[in-house]
C-alpha cells in the first residue's frame, strides 16, 4: 500500500470513530514517510487524532516542524494553521506546568518553602510557563497576521478556533490561580450552587478576579463566535464543531442556559451535514449539561473521562 | 573517667526538649519542661537532664565491656539536626538537601527509639519465647531456640533504631515537607513518643495499624512550641500558618497518642486535649452514624445465629 493510500485509509478510520486506530496508522506513516507536503498532510492530520494531553510532546514538535516546511514552501494558510494549532498545544503544555507550580504553594497559610529543591523547582516552573505563555501570544499574534494576508478564510476560521481554545484554557488556568484556599475556595468546592456565575462573581471572585474571569470567557466566546461565522458563511462543518466546542466550555463555566443555545446550533448544522461523530458528540454533552456537570471524573484519583 | 560515660540515655533527646523549655526560668538556671501523665493529672516541672531518660537504655554489652556508640552516634545526629532547627527552621529557611536527610535521619531515629517502640518490641519477643519454650517443652527439644530469642531480645531495640534508619530516612526524604507554624496564641505540646503516624483513611477501622508507604498517611512531629513537622504523600509543602483551633486540634493528637506522658512548656492544659474526638460537627456526626449501624449490625448478627449454642 503506497503512504497516499495509508493516509487516506487513517482518515477514513478518523471518519469511521476509530480514533485509536487513527492514531496508531498516523504515527506509523510519519515514522517513514519522506515526501515534505506528504508528510505535511500527515501532520496536519495526526495534530487532530493524537491526544494533546498523553502525546503533546509528540505533537508539539510536529507542529514545529510543519511550521517550519510550510515556511519553506511560502505557504501561509499552512503556516497559520500549525502556528495556531502550536499554540493551542502550548497552552496544554502550561495547564501541567501551572497544575505542578500550584502544588508547591497549595497550602492556604504557605509562607515559605521548606526545601530548596522545592523554591527551585518554582523557580524553574515559573520560568517555564512564562516562556511558553510569551510564546502563544506571540504565535497567535503571527498566525492571525498570516491568515489576514493571506485572505483565506478557512485559515482565519481555523485560527479564531485556536484562540478561542488559548482563551479558554486562560480562563480555566487563571480560575485555579484564584483558588488560593480559605473560606471562599472551601465554599465553592463543597457546594455546587457557588459554582454559577451569580454566585461566583458575589461571593467567590468578587471585584478584579470576578471581572478578569469574564473577561476572558468573553474573549473565548468572542473567537469562538468569529470563527463560527467564517466557517457558516463558507458553509462547513467546522462551524458546527466550533459551536458544540463553545458550549463545552460554557458548561465547564457553569453556563448551562448559553452552552444549551449553542449546542442547538451545532446540533442543526451536524444534522445539515449529517455529520455522525459530531452528533454523537452532541448527545454526550446535552447529557452532561443535564446533569449539570455531576458527571465529572476524578481524573487525580485516577479516573477517566468518557473520551480517554 | 567514669563521670563522662552516657549511662543516663534519653529517649526524647534533650536538644529536642529544650525547644519546649518553660520560657518563664531565667536563663542562668537549669532549663525545664512541664510534665503531665497522658491524663492531664501529676503535672510537674522537671529539669529536661532528668527527664524522659532511663539509665543504660542504648548501651551495649560487648565481651563483658559496656559500650555506648550507639548512645553517641545518637548524640553526634542530635547536634547536626540541632543546628538545622537552629539556622534554618527556627527563622522559617528552606532547607539544603544535606539538611533534609538530617532532619529525616531525625525523624526516623525519634520514631523507633522512644520507650514504646521499646516495650512493643520486647513484648513480642516475649511473645515468641513464651511459644518457642512451649514447642521445646512438647518435644524434649534442649532449649536452643528461645535462648537465642532471649539474646536477641536483649539488643532488639538498641539494634533496631540504627538498622532501619538507612530505609526509613529514604522514604522519608520522598516524602512532602511541611513545617507547621503555629500564629496565634496556641502553642504546640509534645510526648514521650513525639513523632507519629496517622492515617485519616484508617480511622474507623481497628484492624490494619498506620505505614509510612500508605497514600494518606502523614508524620507529625512537634518540633517547638512554635513548629511542627508534618511529612506527607500530598501536596502540603512549606512553612504554613496555622491557626490556633487548628493547634489546638493537634495537640488532641499529640496527647492522644502519648504514651505515658506529655510535655508542655507551660503549665496550661486546654479542655479540648483531652476529648477523644475533635470538636466538629460533621465529624461528630460521622461517628454516631458508625456507631448506630454497627450497633445495628451487631444485633442483625445476634438475631442471626440466636440459635447458635455460646461456648
Amino acid at each position: 500500500m503506497s503512504e497516499k493510500d495509508d493516509l487516506q485509509q487513517a482518515l477514513m478510520l478518523l471518519q469511521a470513530g476509530k480514533r485509536k486506530e487513527a492514531a496508531a496508522q498516523l504515527l506509523n506513516l510519519e515514522s517513514r514517510v519522506k515526501d515534505k507536503l506528504l508528510r505535511l498532510q500527515t501532520i496536519g492530520l495526526a495534530l487532530s487524532v493524537l491526544d494533546p494531553i498523553e502525546d503533546n510532546k509528540k505533537l508539539l514538535l510536529f507542529s514545529e516542524e510543519a511550521i517550519k516546511t510550510s515556511q519553506r514552501f511560502g505557504d501561509k494558510d499552512w503556516q497559520a494553521n500549525f502556528m495556531s494549532r502550536k499554540a493551542d498545544l502550548l497552552m496544554n503544555k502550561i495547564s501541567l506546568l501551572r497544575y505542578h507550580q500550584k502544588n508547591l504553594k497549595l497550602a492556604s497559610g504557605w509562607i515559605e518553602f521548606s526545601t530548596e529543591a522545592d523554591k527551585q523547582k518554582y523557580i524553574t516552573l515559573t520560568s517555564e510557563i512564562e516562556k511558553c505563555e510569551k510564546e502563544v501570544s506571540d504565535l497567535l499574534t503571527r498566525a492571525l497576521a498570516f491568515a489576514e494576508e493571506s485572505g483565506n478564510q478557512e485559515a482565519l476560521g481555523n485560527v479564531f478556533m485556536s484562540k478561542a481554545s488559548v482563551e479558554s484554557s486562560r480562563y480555566m488556568q487563571y480560575k485555579m490561580e484564584c483558588m488560593v484556599g480559605g473560606f471562599r475556595t472551601a465554599l465553592w468546592a463543597n457546594f455546587r450552587l457557588m459554582r454559577y456565575p451569580f454566585f461566583e462573581n458575589l461571593l467567590i471572585f468578587p471585584g478584579a478576579k470576578g471581572r478578569m474571569l469574564e473577561k476572558l470567557l468573553d474573549e473565548s466566546t468572542k473567537a469562538s463566535l468569529k470563527a463560527a461565522m467564517i466557517f457558516e458563511k463558507l458553509n462547513d462543518v467546522t462551524a458546527g464543531y466550533t459551536y458544540y466546542n463553545l458550549a463545552n466550555h460554557l458548561k465547564t463555566a457553569y453556563r448551562f442556559r448559553a452552552a444549551t443555545a449553542f449546542l442547538k446550533k451545532a446540533k442543526s448544522i451536524a444534522d445539515k451535514h449529517n455529520e455522525l461523530p459530531l452528533q454523537n458528540n452532541i448527545e454526550v454533552l446535552k447529557g452532561a449539561i443535564t446533569v449539570k456537570n455531576k458527571d465529572i471524573p476524578d481524573y487525580i484519583n485516577g479516573e477517566v473521562g468518557r473520551d480517554l | 573517667m567514669a563521670k563522662n560515660k552516657p549511662t543516663k540515655q534519653h529517649y526524647v533527646p534533650q536538644c529536642y526538649l529544650r525547644e519546649f523549655a518553660d520560657p518563664t526560668i531565667p536563663p542562668n538556671k537549669e532549663p525545664s519542661i512541664w510534665i503531665f501523665s497522658k491524663k492531664g493529672k501529676n503535672q510537674r516541672r522537671e529539669k529536661i537532664k532528668n527527664t524522659l531518660a532511663s539509665n543504660d537504655l542504648y548501651t551495649l554489652k560487648v565481651h563483658g565491656q559496656k559500650n555506648y556508640v550507639i548512645e553517641e552516634t545518637l548524640a553526634s545526629l542530635e547536634g547536626k539536626y540541632a543546628a538545622v532547627f537552629r539556622t534554618k527552621i527556627k527563622n522559617r529557611l528552606p532547607l539544603n538537601e544535606e539538611e533534609h536527610i538530617i532532619l529525616c535521619a531525625f525523624v526516623s531515629v525519634m520514631l523507633q527509639r522512644t520507650l514504646r517502640h521499646k516495650d512493643n518490641l520486647e513484648q513480642f519477643y516475649s511473645e515468641l519465647i513464651e511459644r518457642a519454650e512451649f514447642i521445646e517443652k512438647a518435644h524434649n527439644l534442649p532449649p536452643k531456640e528461645s535462648v537465642r530469642l532471649k539474646r536477641f531480645k536483649q539488643d532488639a531495640h538498641k539494634l533496631n533504631v540504627f538498622g532501619l534508619l538507612p530505609d526509613i530516612t529514604e522514604l522519608l526524604m520522598k516524602m512532602g515537607v511541611a513545617f507547621l507554624c503555629a500564629n496565634g496564641s496556641a502553642k504546640f505540646i509534645t510526648s514521650d513518643d513525639p513523632c507519629n503516624l496517622f492515617n485519616p483513611d484508617l480511622q474507623w477501622q481497628k484492624f490494619y495499624g498506620p505505614g509510612l508507604g500508605q497514600k494518606s498517611v502523614q508524620v507529625t512531629l512537634p518540633l517547638s512550641p512554635d513548629i511542627m513537622l508534618c511529612l506527607s504523600w500530598s501536596n502540603l509543602r512549606g512553612y504554613i500558618g496555622l491557626g490556633n483551633e487548628r493547634v489546638n486540634e493537634s495537640n488532641r493528637m499529640i496527647v492522644g497518642h502519648c504514651y505515658r506522658y506529655f510535655v508542655s512548656h507551660s503549665k496550661k492544659t486546654k479542655m479540648i486535649w483531652f476529648f477523644r474526638y475533635p470538636l466538629n460537627p460533621i465529624f461528630l456526626f460521622k461517628v454516631v452514624r458508625r456507631r448506630v449501624r454497627t450497633w445495628i449490625d451487631e444485633l442483625r448478627f445476634r438475631y442471626k445465629f440466636r440459635y447458635v449454642r455460646k461456648r
